[in-house]
C-alpha cells in the first residue's frame, strides 16, 4: 500500500485539495462541486468519484435498438450510397452522444477514465456506428472493473478487431502460413506488457509475436449475418483455428486465444501490473510518476487480483497524489479542454448538443484539426499526450479559444464552412452561482480559484481582479445593476483567468 | 555563394574590411602568404533546404518501385491462398534507364520528376536489428540513434544544438527547422537548444512577458513552458505570416482535399515569401500501414503522395526555388515479402526518394534480394539510413563529414554521391598541377578576382601553408611542410567558392 492521506486539522481537505482531486477526475469540474466535496470530506468523496453512472441512451435509440438502421449492407450500387451516409450520420450522433456525456455526467470519474482507456486501447472507427457504440460499451463497463477481463472483452472485441487485422490472421492452409501479426503485437507492446519491463528487459521477442498470432487465429464476424446482434459479435470456428503446438512466452501446448490471455498475465504479471500502474500515475498524477510508487501500487494491483478500482482508489487517496509537488502539473486534453469549457461554463445552445443532427457543427472540425476526436488516433499508439496538448501549433488556438467563449465571439457567429456557433455563455448566472458574487474583490478571487487549479503570482491576480474593477472603486459592484456593466467586467475578468497559462492544466 | 557568404568569410579575417577589392586581396596575398578563411564553417550554405516526408505506417517499398522482373516478387505476393498483392507486369511503369523496376501505377506523375533526372532513389534502407515496431522505427529514424539506444532528441534537434555551439546565429523568430503538424516530434528535439517550431494553425496570441519569480514549483514550470511556447510561437508565427503574405497564392494545382498537399503549399510559400528555416518535415499518417486491404489502401496511399509531391516540385521549379530545395521521402520501415491474407505485416528494409534539381537521379543499391530474405522473410537492409542523413548534412548542408559524429550521428559513416555537384553547392573543378606534387602546385585560377584560398587535410583541419600569386593565372602552393597525403583546396574566385583536391606524394 502507498502511503495513505488522512486529513487533520493541521492537513485539511480543504478547497485547494478537493478541487485538485475532483481536476483529475471530472472534465470540466463547477465551483459548487468542490464546494460540496470539501463539505462531504475525503472519503464520501471518493465514494461518490468512483461511482459508475449510466448515461442516457435515448439519444442514441436510433441505431442502438432501430433495426432499420441495421440493414445489411447493400452491395455496390445505387443503395449503398444512401445507406453509407445514413451510417455516418449515426456514427456522428454517437460521437456526440459521448462528448455530450462528459457534460451530463454526475460527479463520476467514469468519463475522464473512459477516454483515459480510450487512449490506451485506441481504435480508429469504420463505417458500422454500432462497432463504436459497443466498444464505448466494453469501456464503460470495464473501465473501474477487472483488468484482465476487460483485456479479454476488448480482444474480442468487433470495432478493435476490425482496426487491428484480428480477423486476417488465420490458421495456416495448405502447410501455408496465413498469419497477421498486428494484434498479437500491439496488445503486448500498447496493450498491457510493453516492449520492455521496468528495467529495460525486452519481454517478448519476435517469435512469441508470432507464436502468439498463430494461437489467436479462430475468430471472424460475419458483416452479412442479418440478426445485427450476432453480426455484433466476434465468432469462433475451430476450422480457422492453428491448433498446433505453440512456444509463447516459454510456455509450450496447443494454446488459443484465452490460453494466451492466461499465459501473458501470467508470465509477465509484474511488466503488465507495473505498467498500467505506470499509466495510472500519468492519467491521474504527473507526466513523470516516481517509479517506487509505481512499483508498490504494482503490488497492489496483483495482489487484488487485476481489479482496477481498489487501486484507483489507493492512488487518488493517498498522500503522494495530493502531493503539492503535483498540483497544476498535467496538461488538459483538447476534449478535456473544449467539453471542459461546455461543462464548467454551463454553455448553452451549440446545435450539436441541442438537436439530433448529423453535423457536428464546431465541435467537430474544431477538435479534428486539433488532433483530438474520439475514434480518430494520431496513429495506432493513440494521442502522445504530456506537453504535446500545448505544443506551438495549437497553444495559440486554444487560447483564443477560450477567450473567444467568456468573450461571447462564438455566439451567433457564422462560420459559412461549418454552421452556426452557438457556444451561449451567460456570464452573469455563472458568476452569480458563486456566493461572492456580492463582494468585487471576493469574486474574483473566488472565480480564479474556481478555474485555475493553483494560485497565479500577485502581478497576475492583480491583473485580473483590475478587470472585474475595470477602473471603478470597489464599492460600485453590484451585479444585478446593469449601469454597473457586470456583463462586460465579468467578461474580461474572466479572459484575463483563461488567458492565464495555468488555465491550460490541471 | 551569396555576397553576405563572402562579407561573413572575410569578416573573420584580420586584416579585410567589409568590403574589399579584388586588387587589394591580389596585393595582400604578397605580403601575408595565407588569406585566412576562417574555419570548416566558410564550407557551410546558408540556403538551402531539406523537406522531410514521412510516410507512417511502414510503406511497402515493393509495391511502390516494383522488381516486376524477379519472378520471385511473384512467387511471394500471388499466392492461391490470399488476395493478390502483387502488382502486374502490365500496370507498373517501368524505369527507362533501369528496366528491371517499375514505379506503382498510380505514382505517374512522380515518374515524370524520375525521368527528369530529379529522383534518386537509394535501395534497401535499413538498420541493424530492425525493430518492428511503428514507434520504436520511428524514433530510431528520427533520433538516427541505434536500434539499442534510446535516444530522445533527435538529429536535426542535435544539429541545431551543434550550430549554436558552433557560433551560428539562431533565431526564435526564424526558427531553424518547422514541423507542419500539430504535435511535435523527436527529429527536432534537442538536449538544450530549441531553434525549431511546429506550425499548422496560425492564429496569433496575446504576449505573456511577466515571468514567476523565487522557487519554482512543478506548477509554475509547467506554466513557464506554455509561456516560453507563447512568446516564441508569437515571434514565429508574425515571420511566418509575413512570409506566406508575401508569397501570395500558390502557382502550381495541387489536389483538392489533400492534407499533404495543403501542408506541401504553405511550405512553399514559407520559402518563397523569405521564412529562413533549413528544414520542414512533414509526416502522412494511416495509409501505409497496410495489414488488411492492403491493395486498396496503398493504391490510394500512392495516389495521395503523387500529385501533391508533383505539385510541390513544379511549383519550386515556377519560382525558382528548386536549386535550393532537396525532399526526401520515407518510411519508418518496409513490409514483409509474403503477405497475410489481404495484407502484409511489418517488413525490414524499403526504398527512400531523395527529390530535387539538384539530385543526381538515378537508381542507387541493388534491386531487392528476395533469394536471401530473414527468417521472418524481410528484405536485408544494405545500406544504413543514417548515409542518407549524412549525404544530406554534408552535401547539402555543406558540414564537414567527420565532424558529424558522434554527435549528431552516432557512427561514421559514408554519403552517397546523391547530390549534383554544381556551382551553386559543392562545386569539384580547381585544378592544380602537378598533382600529385612533392615540393609545390600550381592552381589555375584568374588571381586579379581570388579573394580567398585555404587547404584542408582528409580530416578537415585546416593546415598552414604558403600560397602566393605565380603570374596571372595561377597561385603557388608550397607543399613542403605538408606530409604526404590527401587535402582539400578551397578558393574564393570571383566571389564563388571552387574546391579541389590535391595529392602530396614524398
Amino acid at each position: 500500500m502507498i502511503e495513505q492521506y488522512i486529513p487533520s486539522v493541521s492537513d485539511p481537505f480543504d478547497y485547494s485539495r478537493a478541487g485538485h482531486l475532483l481536476r483529475r477526475c471530472v472534465i470540466g469540474v463547477r465551483d459548487a462541486e468542490i464546494r460540496n466535496a470539501v463539505e462531504q470530506g475525503l472519503e464520501q468523496t471518493l465514494d461518490t468519484l468512483l461511482t459508475p453512472w449510466s448515461p442516457d441512451m435515448q439519444f442514441i435509440d436510433e441505431f442502438a435498438y432501430n433495426t432499420e438502421a441495421q440493414v445489411v449492407p447493400p452491395a455496390d450500387g445505387k443503395d449503398y450510397a444512401p445507406w453509407f451516409w445514413e451510417k455516418m450520420r449515426l456514427l456522428n450522433t454517437y460521437f456526440i452522444w459521448q462528448l455530450q456525456n462528459v457534460v451530463k455526467s454526475p460527479l463520476s470519474i467514469q468519463e475522464r477514465l473512459w477516454f483515459c482507456w480510450h487512449r490506451h486501447f485506441c481504435v480508429r472507427s469504420g463505417v458500422f456506428a454500432e462497432f463504436s457504440l459497443d466498444y464505448n460499451e466494453v469501456l464503460r463497463r470495464n473501465s473501474m472493473g477487472n483488468f484482465k477481463q476487460f483485456f479479454t472483452e476488448i480482444t474480442l472485441d468487433v470495432e478493435m478487431q476490425t482496426f487491428l487485422s484480428f480477423y486476417e490472421n488465420l490458421n495456416p492452409e495448405n502447410g501455408k502460413e496465413r498469419l497477421n501479426e498486428n494484434y498479437a503485437r500491439e496488445m503486448m507492446e500498447l496493450f498491457t506488457c510493453g516492449i520492455t519491463d521496468a528495467d529495460g528487459k525486452p519481454n517478448y521477442t519476435q517469435r512469441d509475436i508470432r507464436e502468439a498470432a498463430r494461437s489467436l487465429t479462430g475468430w471472424y464476424y460475419n458483416i452479412n449475418e442479418a440478426n445485427h446482434h450476432q453480426r455484433r459479435k466476434t465468432l469462433y470456428t475451430p476450422e480457422r483455428h492453428d491448433d498446433g503446438v505453440k512456444t509463447y512466452l516459454g510456455q509450450t501446448g496447443k494454446w488459443n486465444t484465452f490460453d494466451v490471455i492466461d499465459i501473458l498475465f501470467r508470465e509477465r504479471a509484474e511488466a503488465i501490473a507495473y505498467r498500467i500502474c505506470y499509466k495510472l500515475c500519468t492519467w491521474f498524477v504527473s507526466d513523470t510518476p516516481d517509479t517506487q510508487i509505481v512499483r508498490t501500487l504494482a503490488g497492489s494491483f496483483l495482489k487484488n487480483n487485476w481489479e482496477l478500482k481498489p487501486v484507483i482508489r489507493e492512488l487518488l487517496g493517498s498522500r503522494y497524489f495530493f502531493d503539492k509537488q503535483h498540483i497544476g502539473v498535467l496538461k488538459k486534453s483538447h476534449i478535456e479542454y473544449v467539453i471542459g469549457m461546455v461543462r464548467q461554463f454551463s454553455l448553452t445552445n451549440i446545435p450539436d448538443f441541442a438537436k439530433k443532427q448529423n453535423r457536428t457543427g464546431d465541435l467537430n472540425p474544431r477538435l479534428r484539426s486539433w488532433g483530438e476526436y474520439p475514434h480518430s488516433p494520431a496513429n495506432v499508439g493513440g494521442w502522445t499526450g504530456g506537453r504535446d496538448w500545448v505544443n506551438s501549433s495549437v497553444l495559440s488556438q486554444r487560447m483564443k479559444f477560450a477567450a473567444d467563449v467568456v468573450l461571447g465571439r462564438l455566439e451567433n457567429f457564422s462560420n459559412p464552412s461549418v454552421e452556426k456557433m452557438t457556444y451561449w455563455f451567460n456570464p452573469v448566472a455563472f458568476a452569480k452561482e458563486l456566493p461572492e458574487h456580492t463582494d468585487l474583490t471576493g469574486l474574483a478571487d473566488a472565480l480564479t480559484r474556481a478555474l485555475l487549479p493553483v494560485s497565479p503570482n500577485d502581478i497576475d491576480a492583480r491583473k485580473i481582479h483590475d478587470a472585474l474593477a475595470a477602473g471603478a472603486s470597489l464599492y460600485e459592484w453590484d451585479i444585478d445593476n446593469p449601469k454597473h456593466q457586470p456583463v462586460e467586467r465579468i467578461r474580461a475578468c474572466l479572459e484575463q483567468i483563461v488567458s492565464h497559462p495555468a488555465y491550460q492544466l490541471y | 555563394m551569396k555576397r553576405r557568404d563572402l562579407l561573413r568569410l572575410l569578416g573573420r579575417s584580420t586584416m579585410m574590411a567589409p568590403f574589399v577589392s579584388a586588387t587589394t586581396l591580389t596585393s595582400a596575398f604578397a605580403t601575408e602568404p595565407v588569406i585566412p578563411l576562417g574555419d570548416v564553417q566558410s564550407l557551410r550554405r546558408d540556403d538551402t533546404i531539406i523537406v522531410l516526408i514521412r510516410l507512417f505506417g511502414g510503406n511497402d517499398g515493393l509495391n511502390t518501385l516494383v522488381p516486376y522482373t524477379n519472378p520471385l516478387y511473384y512467387k511471394y505476393r500471388r499466392d492461391d491462398s490470399m488476395t493478390d498483392l502483387s502488382k502486374s507486369p502490365e500496370s507498373v511503369q517501368p524505369l527507362g534507364n533501369h528496366p528491371s523496376l517499375g514505379f506503382h501505377p498510380n505514382l505517374k506523375l512522380f515518374k515524370t520528376l524520375y525521368d527528369e533526372g530529379k529522383v534518386a532513389i537509394v535501395q534497401n534502407v535499413g538498420y541493424p536489428d530492425q525493430d518492428f515496431s511503428h514507434f520504436r522505427s520511428t524514433d530510431i529514424w528520427l533520433s538516427a540513434s541505434d536500434a539499442a539506444i534510446r535516444d530522445e532528441t533527435g538529429w536535426i534537434g542535435r544539429y541545431v544544438e551543434y550550430l549554436y555551439s558552433q557560433g551560428e546565429k539562431l533565431r526564435i523568430e526564424n526558427p531553424f527547422a518547422i514541423e507542419i503538424a500539430t504535435s511535435r516530434t523527436r527529429l527536432t528535439r534537442a538536449k538544450n537548444e530549441d531553434y525549431t517550431a511546429t506550425y499548422k494553425f496560425p492564429v496569433p496570441i496575446p504576449d505573456r512577458d511577466e515571468h514567476n519569480r523565487g522557487v519554482m514549483s512543478p506548477s509554475a514550470v509547467e506554466q513557464e513552458y506554455i509561456r516560453s511556447i507563447i512568446n516564441s510561437s508569437n515571434s514565429f508565427l508574425q515571420t511566418f505570416e509575413r512570409a506566406e503574405a508575401k508569397a501570395g497564392k500558390n502557382l502550381a494545382a495541387y489536389p483538392e482535399n489533400s492534407e499533404l498537399a495543403t501542408d506541401l503549399a504553405r511550405v512553399v510559400r514559407l520559402i518563397a515569401g523569405g521564412a529562413e528555416a533549413r528544414l520542414y518535415s512533414i509526416a502522412t499518417t494511416m495509409l501505409f500501414d497496410n495489414h488488411s486491404d492492403m491493395i486498396y489502401h496503398h493504391d490510394r496511399g500512392m495516389t495521395e503522395i503523387d500529385g501533391p509531391i508533383h505539385a510541390f516540385q513544379r511549383e519550386l521549379e515556377l519560382r525558382g526555388l528548386d536549386k535550393r530545395v532537396v525532399t526526401l521521402i520515407y518510411s519508418e520501415f518496409g513490409r514483409r515479402v509474403s503477405g497475410t491474407l489481404n495484407g502484409t505485416d511489418h517488413g525490414a528494409a524499403a526504398p527512400v526518394f531523395l527529390l530535387g534539381t539538384n539530385v543526381n537521379g538515378g537508381v542507387y543499391g541493388t534491386d531487392p534480394d528476395l533469394e536471401h530474405l530473414d527468417p521472418n522473410t524481410n528484405l536485408r537492409y544494405s545500406i544504413d539510413f543514417r548515409s542518407i542523413y549524412c549525404t544530406l548534412l554534408e552535401q547539402w548542408y555543406g558540414e564537414q563529414p567527420h565532424l558529424l559524429s558522434p554527435m549528431i550521428l552516432p557512427h561514421k559513416i559514408d554519403s552517397l554521391p546523391l547530390i549534383r555537384n554544381t556551382d551553386s553547392n559543392r562545386p569539384i573543378d580547381v585544378t592544380c598541377f602537378p598533382n600529385p606534387a612533392v615540393s609545390e602546385s600550381y592552381i589555375k585560377c584568374d588571381v586579379a578576382f581570388v579573394s580567398g584560398f585555404a587547404l584542408f587535410d582528409a580530416n578537415g583541419r585546416r593546415c598552414d601553408v604558403d600560397a602566393a600569386p605565380s603570374g596571372q593565372r595561377a597561385m603557388r602552393v608550397n607543399c613542403r611542410a605538408l606530409s604526404s597525403g590527401m587535402y582539400y583546396i578551397v578558393i574564393i574566385e570571383a566571389g564563388v567558392r571552387r574546391t579541389g583536391t590535391l595529392l602530396v606524394y614524398k
